[in-house]
């Protein structure tokens, strides 16, 4: 790094200023609720997969187990709303902390373990609160709703119940969280912190051994992590109007964002959104092409990819299109240079 | 005193079959170091050898382990010459997460093309003696449980044999010390993780043909064996054989009398718990050495 550089880079900066616009008229253009919804799910997926990769692909920290924290946002706050009949807007930023206390009692104790290690415990994590859900009918007076999960009543259009009939305004939300968890993403990347959670990924003694505080970063990254899963997973309650443990605490749930982040590049900021635009309406177009009798055809493609992403494209899509772009620029430049010689003499 | 007896008694018997299905699982991570996702999808398969075994010619599932264990040798050989030996070239990681997340992906295409092809409706294996029981003493067992029970100690006392006595099982057992000093030594690394990977699947096919009479059948089965298995092999100490079939009883102890005397789920949460605490205070596990 040099002196130069260490000014904020403005292109980068642009370009999202630019999709957020685009992005944000695409509602007033198509009114197709089908196509809202898969564009919906497709900026869900790239939030949680953003969320993911602070920890993931900043920290290190591989974790197999988000799906707890989505699960947990969504059920915080739907009990809170159905229970004591408090807004899901509230409900949300409770869920998020909910979910950062159970982070902390989770990956706390867990950090002392290498990769490997630490991703299945955090799969345990997964499957412990999927089996206390789904067992569990009553928690004192609250309602958990066992394994067929709680219903939110539907109340038509409601800015104070988090209820939209047209999908748009989910499709506004959910741009804005998008946009919020990237820019928090990106300015995380490029701080001081940034560069800690960096070294610790890359060599964790040697980070320690010039004083890096590495269990308080890696805390840090695996909270802001948690917190922001978890408010999509609140929203991803409000959306459907439906918990259930089945899929919300799920193992595929997690691999599913794994798959994303890894498919668009893992470590940088917009890799997960790339991977997400084009898994999530890939699945979308098989299942209506191919229908429910064959909806396992999806995830068998989904393993596929994942499978091949890992042996020949480690580094993701977005790194690989950088490269061929280089490098076609780079051809460019020389033949028009060689080109400008051969003419000049 | 009879119902924690009995308890005890059929616990013990269901964790020597969990014991088998661990023991495959840490073979694979003894030799190779890397964590088999689909170790629960290869037993899934067993079962449904054994199943279509039975239901075509009439042959008994315990005949079947032979068959089974055939043909998941002969796919797990397949899997790690075609895939995960290529992913191992190119990383240098220890325990490689990239192997993980690949068997991850084998076993979404396994589970999902399983019901594809069956649908995900459980399947039963009806045999003159999967309803009898006999009577030891005071508590009754399952006669099928006893035979999967008793066949699948066999199992781990021949998967033992063939670790520490025959060749083969010498250079696994190097490899698993010293990957490098057992390559200079002459060892064939990839045809040593072929074989390995071929045992361990061939003891899940095998174990599959074991639970087959006394489980029910169905694509998605494996994720009951998978993370129990993960909990057995790190309680057992990782990669050791003898440790699996004691992390085994253990956990089939521990789910058997905490659904009988609290209550199933806690019994579930409680193993999940201990693993946490093994991986974290005694990672070498409960013999406290961590080789094949």
């Amino acid at each position: 790094m040099n002196g130069k550089n260490n000014s904020k880079p403005l292109g980068p900066i642009l370009v999202l200023v630019f999709l957020c616009i685009l992005f944000a008229v695409v509602p007033l253009l198509i009114k197709d609720q089908y196509i809202l919804q898969v564009t919906i799910m497709a900026l869900l997926f790239a939030y949680w997969a953003v969320s993911w990769n602070i920890t993931c692909g900043f920290a290190g920290l591989f974790s197999l187990g988000h799906a707890a924290f989505i699960g947990l946002g969504a059920y915080v706050s739907t009990i809170l709303f159905l229970e004591y009949a408090v807004t899901p807007w509230i409900g949300m930023l409770i869920g998020g902390l909910v979910s950062v206390v159970a982070a902390i009692i989770i990956g706390y104790p867990c950090f002392k373990l290498r990769g490997v290690y630490f991703a299945i415990s955090t799969l345990a994590f997964v499957s412990v609160l999927q089996m206390l859900i789904t067992g569990t009918r009553h928690l004192g007076p609250i309602d958990l709703g066992a394994g067929e999960g709680l219903l939110i009543p539907v109340a038509g259009h409601s800015w104070a119940k988090f209820q939209f009939v047209d999908k748009s305004y989910y499709y506004w939300i959910i741009l804005a969280m998008l946009v919020g968890g990237t820019a928090l993403a990106f300015s995380l990347k490029m701080s001081k912190i940034g560069y800690y959670l960096m070294a610790i990924k890359f060599d964790q003694e040697a980070a320690d051994s010039l004083g890096v505080n590495v269990v308080k970063y890696k805390l840090l990254s695996w909270c802001i992590s948690a917190f922001l899963t978890a408010m999509g997973g609140s929203f991803y309650a409000q959306l459907l109007l439906y918990v259930a443990p089945d899929r919300l605490l799920s193992i595929p749930l997690s691999i599913e964002l794994v798959i994303i982040a890894l498919v668009g590049g893992i470590g940088s900021v917009a890799g997960p959104i790339i991977g997400a635009f084009l898994l999530i309406p890939l699945g979308e177009i098989l299942r209506t092409e191919l229908g429910g009798q064959f909806a396992q055809v999806e995830a068998m493609i989904y393993g596929s990819i994942l499978i091949l992403i890992i042996l020949f494209l480690p580094g993701g899509i977005k790194r690989e299109l950088e490269e061929r772009i280089t490098d076609t620029v780079r051809w460019v430049v020389s033949a028009y240079k060689s080109s400008y010689g051969r003419e000049k003499s | 005193m009879v119902g924690i007896l009995q308890g005890a008694v059929s616990g013990l018997i269901i964790g020597g079959i969990y014991g088998a299905v661990a023991a495959g699982l840490a073979i694979i991570y003894g030799v190779m170091r890397i964590i088999n996702f689909a170790h629960g999808e290869l037993v899934m398969i067993g079962m449904f050898v054994t199943f279509w075994f039975w239901k075509s010619f009439g042959i008994d599932p315990y005949l079947a382990i032979i068959p089974s264990g055939f043909t998941l040798f002969f796919i797990g050989y397949i899997i790690q010459k075609g895939i995960i030996n290529f992913a191992l070239n190119k990383t240098t990681e220890r325990e490689p997460l990239s192997v993980l997340l690949i068997t991850a992906g084998l076993s979404m295409i396994l589970i999902n093309g399983g019901i594809l092809l069956w649908t995900d409706y459980p399947k039963m294996i009806q045999t003159s003696y999967v309803l009898k029981s006999v009577s030891i003493g005071i508590i009754r067992i399952p006669l099928a449980r006893l035979i999967s029970f008793c066949l699948s100690m066999a199992l781990v006392s021949a998967l033992y044999f063939v670790l520490s006595r025959t060749e083969i099982g010498r250079e696994m057992r190097a490899t698993s010390q010293d990957r490098e000093a057992a390559k200079l030594m002459g060892i064939n690394q990839p045809r040593t993780y072929c074989l390995a990977f071929g045992i361990g699947a061939a003891i899940a096919g095998m174990s599959g043909a074991l639970l087959a009479p006394i489980f029910f059948i169905k694509p998605s089965v494996g994720h009951v064996f998978i993370m129990k298995s993960f909990v057995i092999v790190v309680l057992g100490g990782m990669g050791s054989v003898p440790g699996a079939l004691i992390g085994g009883l253990v956990v089939g102890l521990i789910e058997s009398l905490g659904s009988q005397f609290v209550n199933p789920v806690y019994a579930q949460v409680s193993v999940f718990i201990l693993f946490i605490l093994f991986l974290l205070i005694r990672p070498s596990g409960i013999l406290g050495r961590e080789r094949i």
